[in-house]
């Protein structure tokens, strides 16, 4: 399945393997040993210089050996790399692309992204050097809020400190309630968790009193889970096997899960989208590209495939659903991708076709006709115009 | 998904390329020490040989005796550069079964959703990859560059990546390339051809054998000592050099050297003095066709058009750009950097026909990029925080870069399961909205410490436009709220609807 990487890595080893450099090293140096020696038998006055004639001539055999071995391995490994690395990125890629040498805006545009990127990442001595070498100019505003997002996740991530992430979450908890995030809840549980498992063996009051002061605020929307974990405490410390314990760790409690959560919920409350665009696209790529490769194989043995649609690619390529971001709604009866110029339309019986479809079903918006989907009758007023939301 | 590591292999081949042609290219060095070395030796022992005075003997020997040590070292500097090379190549080897790891230990296991979660941090590692190539690929147009501080070289130090990116290689090419572009150095070019002679022919014989950069370079010369009036330079490069270009049977060389010696009897005043009244005499063009003398005038400025372009600056740039292209040919690194592929590639996947341009940003202008996008009020009029459209193509980042990316194709409707509208005609999934409708109305059970004052009296404001009795105005569990237009609406007032 995968030919091309083992002989990729076969030629590696076997270049790799080919010690003839050292040899030529090692025969350089005794050669030079040989000198020292010939010029200690001159200054004892024994001047027979077959010796070094050998010597010399035993080099010069081995040194020539030698380099024919390793010509040879560079010429074997570049021969064998050619013939399996065969694949060119822009004969899969046929369509518009991104180009930044005859557009300094696009260039400009790139460098924007990645600069984005890289505050994401808390880059911030990279961009320093972006900044001074592309003539950008990084809002101190902008810097400062990444800042202090990668200050909360440097605490978390290398000394385990949930504090600075507990404190931004109060201060934005109306925020990130309004967009639906249970970060602020989720952070007490951890730091609650963190506590009991630091007092377990003494007496959990640590946590106990941690859980007194910061859980009733979430009394209306978290009491399962308070109560869940209130209820460890009173088992767990007598009962080591009872397993109420899992209520500690179950669910996505895992640090990176937590780590991401803080950044998503933290950009979008910057008004950002959770995730890098470029990375996200970038992510796509690698998804999309096998679709490419495909299409392009197809085309190629088949020769010609009509394709009228311009500015469209000519074939499907399936998302996960995390990077289908918009919802689709193909009409029924058109099969075409409704957009806001031909907008879904929700007839009296609640099904739904496109506006397009509509017109030409009720003849120009003058007869009264029937949904496609049943029996039922209706006229164009009749139809609501709407929108998927996703949330 | 992408099944096997073969495809990420094939995207990074330059990894496994361009460390060959280093490792070649020191291997030639070394053979050329040796030859030296050699014929140095074989005089050497002769004079001792013949030296019958034992200190001039011994003078001999030590002269001897240092070159050896020299060569030495030598060796070892070039063995050493040869094996950082191959570790590298190792290295790389090694990096690549990670994806044979994903690939093959799971197949079938994971959909490609649990494969890009779990193994996010390797994708990321890609990623950062290609950033640092882009950044320094195109570090050449940087108002301000070194090498010792491009920012893809301290990128990839920083991220542990500079093992995996031959940045050293690709920045000596854009030396080169600068040295053409902005500092006419042709030296430079020439001596690079020379040494790079059997290496270009092959790519001539690949790609074009109409062009090679030894012909444009010397012709380059040949314009240029044209062009500083230093003719007798110039015709002696001609029949030094670009002679030999002429049997090669190939019509377009004769054609560039006519021209070229055209030039000879021409300064750029001239030149510039026939081609200059063009502009003011676009409106005669159209009567020109009853006018004989016009007729002729724009036949001379048809003669003259294509000189004209043999001494524009832009001339150094194309030769730039060619050797450029030869260069990365040589090396195997892509000759334009994966990154743009790459995002087009990915851009056009994601984009769809609903993708649109947020009425956040700023207005589209020829205005300098700036950062003012990132920089909005991310709050609504009622004070609650706008949901956010996810999508990278509606992003500030992307959406301009991607506007004439072509569409992705979509066959298939994604709409979620529930679907639910409001008498404002938006369409949610019933779990998602109930649940965030509660969240929301959730605050008003709380107690108002948690509830802005300003939230608080922008609801009650709405419920009152809804006729609701102000005092009884709690958004209770009958009442649904939108979240993206903050409407309330009565539970009853949601309709289940059927896309088919």
């Amino acid at each position: 399945m995968s030919s091309a990487f083992k002989t990729v890595s076969e030629e590696v080893d076997k270049l790799a393997s080919n010690d003839s450099l050292e040899h030529i090293l090692a025969d350089s140096k005794s050669l030079l040993n040989n000198l020292r020696k010939l010029r200690n038998d001159v200054e004892n006055d024994q001047d027979d210089m077959t010796m070094i004639k050998t010597q010399f001539k035993k080099w010069n055999e081995n040194t020539l050996k030698n380099e024919k071995s390793i010509n040879k391995s560079i010429k074997s490994y570049s021969s064998k790399i050619d013939k399996v690395l065969n694949f060119n990125l822009s004969d899969v890629y046929t369509y518009q692309t991104v180009d930044v040498n005859s557009n300094p805006r696009a260039r400009k545009l790139v460098d924007r992204a990645i600069v984005m990127d890289l505050l994401r990442n808390g880059h911030f001595d990279v961009l320093e050097h972006i900044e001074r070498q592309r003539g950008i100019k990084i809002p101190q505003e902008l810097i400062d809020k990444f800042k202090q997002l990668n200050e909360i996740l440097i605490s978390f991530r290398e000394h385990d400190d949930l504090r600075p992430a507990i404190t931004w979450a109060a201060r934005h908890s109306n925020e990130l309630k309004s967009i639906g995030s249970d970060l602020e809840f989720n952070l007490h549980k951890l730091q609650f968790i963190k506590l009991y498992n630091q007092s377990k063996n003494n007496e959990p009051f640590e946590a106990y009193k941690y859980a007194r002061d910061n859980f009733p605020d979430f009394g209306t929307t978290h009491l399962d889970t308070i109560s869940k974990l209130l209820f460890t405490i009173m088992y767990s410390s007598s009962t080591p096997d009872c397993g109420f314990e899992n209520y500690l760790t179950d669910g996505d409690m895992s640090n990176e899960t937590f780590y991401n959560q803080i950044c998503q919920d933290y950009c979008s409350l910057i008004g950002l989208s959770s995730n890098s665009p470029l990375y996200n696209t970038l992510l796509t790529s690698y998804i999309a590209l096998p679709s490419f490769i495909k299409y392009h194989r197809i085309s190629k043995s088949s020769g010609n495939l009509n394709w009228t649609t311009t500015n469209e690619l000519p074939f499907e390529i399936n998302l996960p659903p995390s990077l289908q971001f918009h919802s689709i709604f193909i009409c029924p009866v058109s099969k075409e991708e409704t957009t806001s110029e031909n907008p879904p339309m929700v007839l009296p019986c609640h099904h739904i076709i496109s506006k397009d479809s509509l017109i030409k079903l009720s003849r120009n918006s003058v007869a009264n006709f029937k949904c496609p989907y049943c029996p039922r009758t209706s006229t164009i007023a009749q139809a609501v115009q709407a929108r998927f939301v996703n949330l | 998904m992408i099944h096997s590591v073969d495809f990420h292999l094939q995207l990074k081949q330059s990894q496994f390329r361009t460390p060959i042609e280093v490792l070649r290219k020191n291997f030639k060095c070394i053979q050329k020490l040796v030859e030296t070395q050699k014929s140095y030796c074989i005089c050497q022992i002769k004079l001792i040989e013949n030296t019958r005075n034992k200190q001039e003997k011994l003078d001999l020997i030590d002269a001897t005796i240092r070159q050896q040590e020299m060569f030495s070292s030598d060796i070892e500097r070039m063995v050493k550069e040869h094996n950082k090379y191959i570790s590298k190549l190792k290295l790389r080897v090694h990096k690549l079964k990670q994806f044979q790891i994903i690939y093959d230990g799971h197949t079938g296991k994971f959909s490609s959703e649990e494969a890009l979660a779990k193994y996010a941090a390797v994708y990321r590692e890609e990623i950062n990859l290609l950033l640092i190539d882009f950044l320094l690929k195109s570090s050449y147009m940087d108002p301000i560059h070194s090498d010792k501080y491009n920012s893809g070289v301290i990128l990839a130090k920083k991220l542990g990546l500079d093992n995996l990116i031959d940045y050293d290689v690709i920045l000596q090419g854009l030396e080169i390339y600068n040295e053409i572009k902005f500092h006419k150095n042709l030296k430079i070019l020439i001596k690079w051809c020379t040494e790079n002679k059997k290496s270009l022919k092959a790519i001539q014989d690949e790609n074009d054998p109409k062009s090679s950069l030894k012909f444009e370079t010397y012709f380059q010369s040949f314009i240029e000592n044209v062009k500083l009036a230093e003719l007798s330079k110039a015709l002696e490069i001609a029949s030094e050099y670009l002679v030999n270009f002429l049997d090669m049977n190939v019509d377009e060389n004769l054609y560039k050297i006519a021209s070229g010696a055209a030039l000879l009897c021409w300064n750029r005043t001239y030149l510039d003095d026939t081609v200059r009244p063009t502009h003011n005499r676009e409106h005669e063009k159209s009567y020109s066709f009853y006018d004989q003398s016009m007729n002729m005038v724009n036949q001379i400025e048809g003669n003259i058009l294509p000189l004209k372009e043999l001494l524009e600056e832009s001339k150094w740039s194309k030769l730039a750009d060619f050797f450029l292209f030869n260069f990365n040919s040589i090396y195997g690194i892509s000759q334009k950097p994966d990154l743009l592929l790459l995002l087009s590639v990915g851009a056009t996947a994601l984009k769809t026909r609903s993708c649109v341009r947020p009425s956040t940003f700023s207005e589209v202008s020829t205005r300098d990029i700036n950062f003012d996008d990132y920089l909005i009020d991310t709050k609504n009029k009622d004070g609650r925080i706008a949901i956010h459209n996810e999508c990278p193509i509606c992003s500030p980042d992307l959406y301009e870069l991607t506007h004439d990316i072509p569409f992705s194709h979509q066959v298939k409707s994604n709409i979620y399961d529930d679907p639910v509208m409001l008498p404002n005609g938006n369409i949610y999934q019933y779990d998602k909205l109930i649940s965030k409708s509660s969240k929301i109305s959730g605050e008003n059970f709380d107690r108002s410490k948690l509830m802005p004052a300003q939230l608080f009296k922008e609801l009650k404001d709405s419920i009152g436009t809804l006729g609701k009795n102000e005092f009884t105005g709690l958004l209770d569990n009958y009442e649904s709220l939108d979240p993206l237009t903050g409407e309330v609406f009565k539970r009853e007032q949601i309709t289940k609807v059927f896309p088919t």
